[in-house]
């Protein structure tokens, strides 16, 4: 049975912190001003380092294109982990996991294509790995301050499934930074992409998703110590 | 169907139910209001309750998970969404509370079976010992740890399988299974060292 009156205990915690706040803005509001973030890691790379050799070669819809397209799907991406976020407005698990899904073949489909209309082999096959790393490298400080950006506006919220909705924003992330590292590596080929560029991606959903889960821990231990009090 | 609210801040409030009427208590309530929110409580406890309820049996945990999904609500005032559904907003906080529970609780349960386990391990080396049964002894070693535990808890402890099923996180029927399981593989352990004495 419910009291009609609230608890003493919880009014006298909730008095002692009563004061005004101010209502989170919307998550397309709050995804607009992320926009410049996806115009600096959509030009950041390739101003950063230089322009990728083979640019004039390629049709403007396989370089700019592909590479708008990508970005533009980290945006939704992102938008919609920041949806996930707010109370109330949380999509399914199911739905979660299509829109991963989605951003994963997203990236598929880009590389692919990209590699079949401009198939660039490597100089030297052995190198692979040590080109992919580099990629990886290249491509993490553009990738961490944004996964930082993105993981603290999620936590402004309250997301149900942090851990999910880390995988997402990490993934949008991954996207966005790969829209623009292609238009500076000029290496098409298949296993240099899914390793060096892919792992970064991959990187950026594990890396999402953990510091979203421990980011909502760290807020539950204080929600309950602060109860506790 | 909950109860409506009559009186706010001292003069009377039409319908509670009404989406506007919480709306505005949200406002308010983001604004500073205390009354605001002692008014939404009365609106959305029940509702509330209800929601936790359906996923919560025992009566102690889902008063404790209200107080907490109303502290967590009072935490996350900001995230509302003026205009948006208070409704769905509060049982969108309720649905966080509940998972961040069952969550701690399978990790709490988990981490007391490993407890559960090593202490059992411990108690068992002796006690097995005592009954002078080195063939039950070597049996029950070959069981998996959980099986072992399971088999040890019924028919030494003497512990029924509801409450092995409580203290493992599992299902009674799984319990049974077990216990059933275990003996079995200790019957034949011991037909077959029996016959090769």
């Amino acid at each position: 049975m419910i009291e009609s009156s609230v608890p003493v205990s919880l009014v006298n915690r909730v008095r002692v912190d009563i004061a005004p706040v101010r209502p989170l803005a919307s998550p397309s509001r709050r995804l607009l001003a992320l926009v410049p973030l996806a115009l600096i890691l959509f030009l950041g790379p390739p101003l950063y380092h230089h322009w990728r050799e083979n640019l004039a070669q390629m049709p403007a819809w396989t370089s700019w294109g592909m590479s708008a397209l990508e970005s533009l799907g980290g945006i939704a991406l992102l938008g919609f982990a920041l949806r996930q976020a707010v109370p109330g407005m949380a999509a399914r698990p199911g739905w979660v996991m299509l829109a991963l899904t989605a951003g994963l073949l997203l990236f598929t489909g880009v590389s692919l294509t990209t590699a079949i209309v401009l198939p660039t082999p490597l100089h030297d096959p052995d190198s692979w790995a040590r080109l992919a790393w580099e990629c990886v490298v290249m491509e993490l400080p553009f990738a961490i301050p944004s996964l930082a950006i993105s993981a603290w506006l999620v936590a402004r919220a309250l997301p149900t499934r942090p851990a999910l909705t880390g995988a997402a924003y990490g993934l949008a992330v991954g996207l966005m930074t790969d829209a623009g590292m292609r238009l500076y590596c000029w290496i098409d080929q298949p296993l240099h992409v899914f390793c060096g560029h892919g792992g970064t991606i991959l990187l950026g959903m594990i890396g999402g998703a953990l510091m979203a889960a421990l980011i909502e821990r760290v807020k539950y231990r204080r929600l309950r110590s602060s109860a506790v009090k | 169907m909950y109860h409506r609210v009559r009186i706010f801040s001292g003069g009377h409030v039409s319908d509670l139910e009404s989406a506007q009427a919480l709306d505005g208590f949200m406002r308010e309530y983001q604004g500073g209001s205390l009354a605001a929110f002692e008014a939404l409580y009365r609106a959305l406890a029940p509702r509330v309750n209800g929601f936790i309820r359906a996923r919560v049996r025992d009566d102690a945990h889902a008063s404790d998970l209200l107080q907490e999904v109303f502290l967590e609500l009072h935490r996350s005032r900001h995230t509302y969404l003026p205009g948006r559904s208070v409704i769905g907003w509060a049982f969108g906080i309720a649905q966080n509370v509940l998972l961040r529970h069952r969550r701690e609780a399978h990790r709490r349960d988990r981490h007391e079976v490993l407890t559960d386990l090593l202490e059992l391990e411990e108690r068992f080396a002796p006690r097995a010992a005592d009954f002078e049964l080195q063939a039950l002894q070597d049996a029950l070693g070959r069981l998996s740890p959980d099986s072992r535990a399971t088999w040890w808890m019924r028919n030494i402890e003497g512990l029924s399988f509801d409450v092995i099923a409580r203290r493992l996180g599992i299902a009674a029927t799984a319990v049974r299974l077990r216990c059933s399981r275990a003996s079995r593989a200790l019957r034949a352990a011991l037909e077959n060292g029996a016959d090769h004495d």
